[in-house]
């Protein structure tokens, strides 16, 4: 390769990468507008879910699966019909929960650290409004399309890796959580049978009875 | 040449006035909650209540209105102001320790950090607990739920915190946590302080400087007022707790009463003399204390590097009666050839009465109290400078009287009434003023406790209700402290106080480091205990743990760390892994370094428990005191029944020492039983008549009382003695006029402070009032009836 040769490549590469960046940045804008924008015409949803566990204390991987429900603004249900059956409620600020293993308890997320950062995720994921997320995930646009969420803080980067949002390229909804935690473990969940906007019946969001 | 050096030693007074006056400008007046205390140990007490940083903490309360919400969670409006206000606050220069948030995620930290310490930090007791979820069918229980959980969405990153401590040992250390809440009745959210109701959030802080003091409190009010201002949200208000309001309450209604009732003071003592004495330079016998207090003020700091304010201000009042002399005088120095005479009588009276007071004052240096002992020795100064200055000043400005009217000379026939033959009558009723002053004293009870000289605003009292309705469970609490020369000797004496609080069973409502922090000599303890405990129980907990792991989908070997992790030893926890934590707002008020007490090393340490401090804790926090070496216990109930004791064996001490010396120098005076009763008569109606209305008004007597009754003996004895004398050099109605005067002018004085809204300036009011209003009359129709005295010579 003569110098004039390598001078024209190293221009090339030096134009692509500053032409890239922006376009870039703004793709993951454009797609975050597009994301909202469609979330805010969905004022409720129900699907199935499918969550597959991969841990490495688990002798196989666990798989979950169930039903969530949404009421926009802050209104979820996430219930576990197979293989245990399970119920977490969501209603604004404060949520219920039940099941074998975690007896019928209210709590009130202002005041259960745990239960702050678990309601935060599951909103997120499934409401759409991932800008909320930047103060503590470095966000990604990638192929699918995906967002990959690389948490910023030393605490959470301690054990979680990253999180991986695949969304349908149509309807921009969620299809595919992963969760990568340090060490290797993995958790994937699956949403399928989406169906927008149906009228969800109040009880759903205060009843805390699985399968009712 | 007597002439010359007369002129030459008043010249010589008026310098060494001017002197002192340029000498007092200097003095540092400070005000010191401590010099009102009796008793080392008290003071120490307070010390120590300052070195924990009680007195300098300031507590807001930040409230919203119904409308921004509330119920369990707190409206965003409310913590946004809580949290602009804490930063704010942090950033002053006025305050040290804020405390208004915790940091994000600390939950996180700390329980990874307190489960590095668990070998250390869990009991025996623990232990115990730990053995119950040992066994198999509570493993699988365990198992179960560990299993579901990671399964949950609550469980989605716990597997590495489950893997380590599947038992949830961690919990049983978080569980402790609840010990540095003792009874604040608080939540956390978001970080913030929140109450139950979600519609109150608390910020507080400590102030660089103690908050007893008016001058810091008003700058750090204004810092607060500003802050407060700028970082308040609408609909959000704050109320203010702490010593800081009630300063300022006293601080601002004793301006006030003396805003309203000064002016009016000085209007009618002005014109009782001007109306009396009828020339402008009689006015001067005014200033004769004034003249006195600048000279004493300076002798005084040779004495006391630091004076107390109040000493001062007391001091002064108490030298006020050195204007008595100075009207005697005037009234009494006769020109004659062109020179100021004063009559021998006149002289023997002022001797007797100077000799009194002294005796008086010195008898208040005995007090335990120290601003007491100060106030004593500016006022011996001042009389002794008042004396000098009314003898040498006022005689020659007597030549200046005028003529009495008519009608003045009529009011002052009027009040010599022992020879219009109603003696009998009088005596009758002195009699009974005595007999009910008997019966009051004996009802009386001394109310040491400075809170009853508190003041605090209608507002102050409603804040401070809704702040314990909102914030605090139960009523108040001793401080239990124990100190050390090193972190380490502090805590281990805590751990001491702890577990003797513990075998009382009286562990409801304490605020303790000790279950979160043991001492070196526990932490070892607990460190053995542990490695026993699990080199005991791996053998059989390896295989039933992967037993009922494995049952319920568990890979074999999943909690091997644990296993691994159990008999590995800890290091010790130190204090600053935790007060440099997020535990720290809470730690701080528990465990501190502090500078020396006098005495003392050069730096130590505090471990403090708060005990609910009530009848029910009342014996084991004696014990703890009598039995726990280098442990101090403040309890504001002990507290307060220690002041009572010794304020009670101090007044003893001084008017029966005060009393003494005075009945020896009356009788070496008189030497006559009857003239001794009619001196030392005005000297009991005034003690009766407070007794007597002390008892028909609540049966309470407080400092204030004790140390203007002192003021009260010193001055009605000088009537008794001006009386008695001038009876027996041939009783003048002068003296009548002269007693009377005093007794107008101490009246109006101080007496019209009866009226005033502050405590502390009422009972000193009253006290005149009673005290003098008795004595006066007193000294005016029945000491001359008990001299035997049947006729008055005019003047």
């Amino acid at each position: 390769m003569n110098r004039t040769n390598l001078k024209f490549i190293l221009t090339l590469v030096a134009l692509v990468l500053l032409t890239a960046q922006p376009v870039l940045a703004e793709s993951l804008d454009d797609f975050l507008t597009r994301v909202e924008a469609r979330a805010a015409g969905t004022k409720s949803f129900a699907c199935d879910f499918r969550q597959e566990r991969r841990l490495a204390i688990f002798a196989k991987p666990v798989v979950f699966s169930g039903k969530l429900f949404l009421a926009r603004p802050d209104r979820l249900r996430w219930e576990f019909t197979s293989p245990i059956a399970s119920l977490l409620i969501l209603d604004g600020k404060t949520g219920r929960r039940c099941g074998e293993g975690s007896p019928a308890s209210e709590f009130n997320l202002e005041r259960d650290p745990v239960m702050r950062l678990v309601a935060g995720q599951l909103r997120t994921w499934t409401n759409g409004n991932y800008r909320e997320l930047l103060g503590e995930f470095g966000l990604e646009l990638a192929a699918g399309p995906s967002l990959i969420l690389k948490p910023r803080k030393e605490g959470l980067a301690s054990f979680l890796n990253r999180i991986v949002v695949v969304f349908d390229p149509d309807s921009l909804q969620p299809v595919r959580v992963e969760i990568h935690e340090e060490g290797g473990d993995r958790t994937v969940i699956s949403f399928s049978s989406y169906r927008l906007n149906p009228e969800l019946a109040p009880a759903l969001f205060s009843a805390c009875r699985p399968g009712s | 040449m007597p002439k010359l050096s007369g002129k030459i030693l008043n010249i010589l007074l008026l310098l060494g006035v001017l002197l002192g006056g340029y000498l007092a400008l200097g003095v540092k007046v400070e005000e010191n909650a401590m010099d009102l205390l009796p008793g080392e140990a008290l003071r120490g007490d307070l010390e120590l209540l300052q070195q924990l940083g009680v007195v300098n903490q300031v507590y807001l309360s930040l409230e919203c209105d119904q409308a921004l919400g509330g119920g369990p969670t707190a409206p965003p409006e409310l913590l946004r102001s809580a949290g602009a206000v804490g930063a704010a606050l942090a950033e002053s220069p006025l305050f040290c320790e804020v405390f208004y948030r915790l940091p994000e995620g600390y939950e996180f930290g700390l329980a990874t950090t307190l489960r590095r310490y668990l070998p250390v930090l869990l009991d025996p007791y623990d232990l115990k607990e730990i053995e119950g979820r040992l066994a198999p069918a509570a493993l699988d229980q365990r198992m179960r739920q560990a299993f579901l959980t990671l399964n949950n969405p609550t469980g989605l990153l716990m597997a590495r915190l489950v893997q380590n401590d599947p038992l949830d040992l961690t919990g049983l250390m978080l569980g402790k946590l609840a010990s540095l809440r003792g009874r604040l009745r608080l939540t956390v959210q978001d970080g913030y302080f929140v109450s139950e109701d979600g519609r109150h959030c608390l910020v507080w802080a400590e102030s660089v400087t103690p908050l007893i003091a008016s001058a810091p409190a008003t700058a750090v009010k204004a810092e607060l007022d500003r802050v407060l201002a700028k970082s308040l949200e609408k609909g959000v208000r704050a109320r203010l707790i702490g010593p800081l309001p009630h300063t300022l309450s006293n601080s601002e209604t004793i301006k006030r009463d003396l805003a309203r009732l000064l002016p009016f003071d000085v209007v009618v003592l002005l014109l009782v003399l001007f109306l009396a004495l009828r020339t402008w330079q009689s006015l001067v016998v005014v200033l004769i204390p004034f003249l006195a207090a600048p000279p004493a003020l300076a002798l005084l700091s040779l004495f006391y590097p630091r004076i107390s304010a109040m000493s001062l201000g007391f001091g002064i009042v108490l030298l006020g009666s050195g204007a008595d002399y100075a009207i005697h005088l005037y009234l009494g120095a006769r020109m004659e050839n062109g020179r100021a005479v004063v009559p021998g009588g006149l002289r023997r009276s002022l001797l007797v009465a100077s000799l009194t007071t002294f005796a008086v004052f010195i008898a208040l240096l005995f007090s335990h109290v120290p601003s007491h002992r100060q106030m004593a020795t500016l006022a011996i100064f001042g009389m002794a400078f008042s004396i000098l200055l009314a003898v040498r000043l006022v005689p020659p400005l007597g030549a200046y009287q005028k003529s009495e009217p008519a009608a003045l000379a009529a009011v002052r026939r009027l009040l010599v009434v022992p020879g219009r033959g109603w003696g009998g009558l009088l005596l009758a009723g002195w009699l009974l003023l005595l007999i009910g002053g008997v019966v009051g004293w004996s009802r009386l009870h001394y109310n040491g406790d400075l809170k009853s000289m508190d003041t605090p605003t209608a507002e102050v009292v409603a804040d401070e209700r809704e702040f314990l309705a909102t914030w605090a469970k139960g009523g108040e609490q001793a401080f239990v402290v124990a100190a050390g020369a090193t972190p380490e000797t502090a805590l281990d004496l805590n751990d001491r106080v702890y577990a003797r609080l513990t075998e009382a069973g009286k562990l409801t409502g304490v605020q303790s480091l000790a279950p979160v922090l043991p001492g070196p000599t526990r932490q070892a303890r607990n460190g053995a205990a542990w490695q026993s405990f699990w080199t005991a129980q791996l053998p059989t907990l390896q295989p039933a743990l992967e037993r009922a792991a494995t049952a319920q989908g568990f890979a074999p070997g999943a909690f091997a760390p644990f296993l691994a992790g159990v008999t590995q030893p800890a290091p010790p926890l130190s204090v600053t892994v935790l007060t440099d934590g997020p535990l720290h707002p809470f730690l701080a008020a528990l465990f501190r370094q502090v500078p020396a007490v006098a005495g003392g090393s050069e730096r130590h340490y505090l471990a403090t428990t708060l005990v609910p401090d009530g009848p029910e804790t009342a014996s084991v926090l004696d014990a703890l005191g009598r039995e726990i070496p280098g442990v101090r216990v403040l309890s504001n109930t002990r507290w307060r029944q220690q002041v009572d004791v010794l304020m009670r064996s101090d007044i003893l001490t001084i008017i029966a020492g005060a009393g003494l010396v005075v009945l020896l120098i009356c009788f070496l005076a008189f030497r006559n039983a009857r003239d001794l009763l009619a001196t030392l008569a005005p000297v009991l109606s005034a003690q009766a008549a407070m007794a007597v209305f002390a008892w028909l008004t609540g049966g309470e007597l407080n400092m204030m009382h004790l140390l203007m009754g002192i003021l009260v003996i010193g001055m009605s004895v000088d009537y008794g003695i001006f009386i008695v004398t001038a009876c027996r050099e041939g009783l003048s109605a002068q003296t009548f006029l002269a007693i009377s005067l005093c007794a107008l002018s101490t009246l109006s004085g101080f007496g019209v402070l009866a009226f005033a809204v502050h405590p502390a300036l009422r009972a000193l009011g009253l006290t005149v009032l009673i005290g003098i209003g008795a004595a006066w009359p007193t000294a005016l129709w029945i000491s001359p009836v008990l001299a035997g005295v049947k006729k008055v010579k005019p003047c």
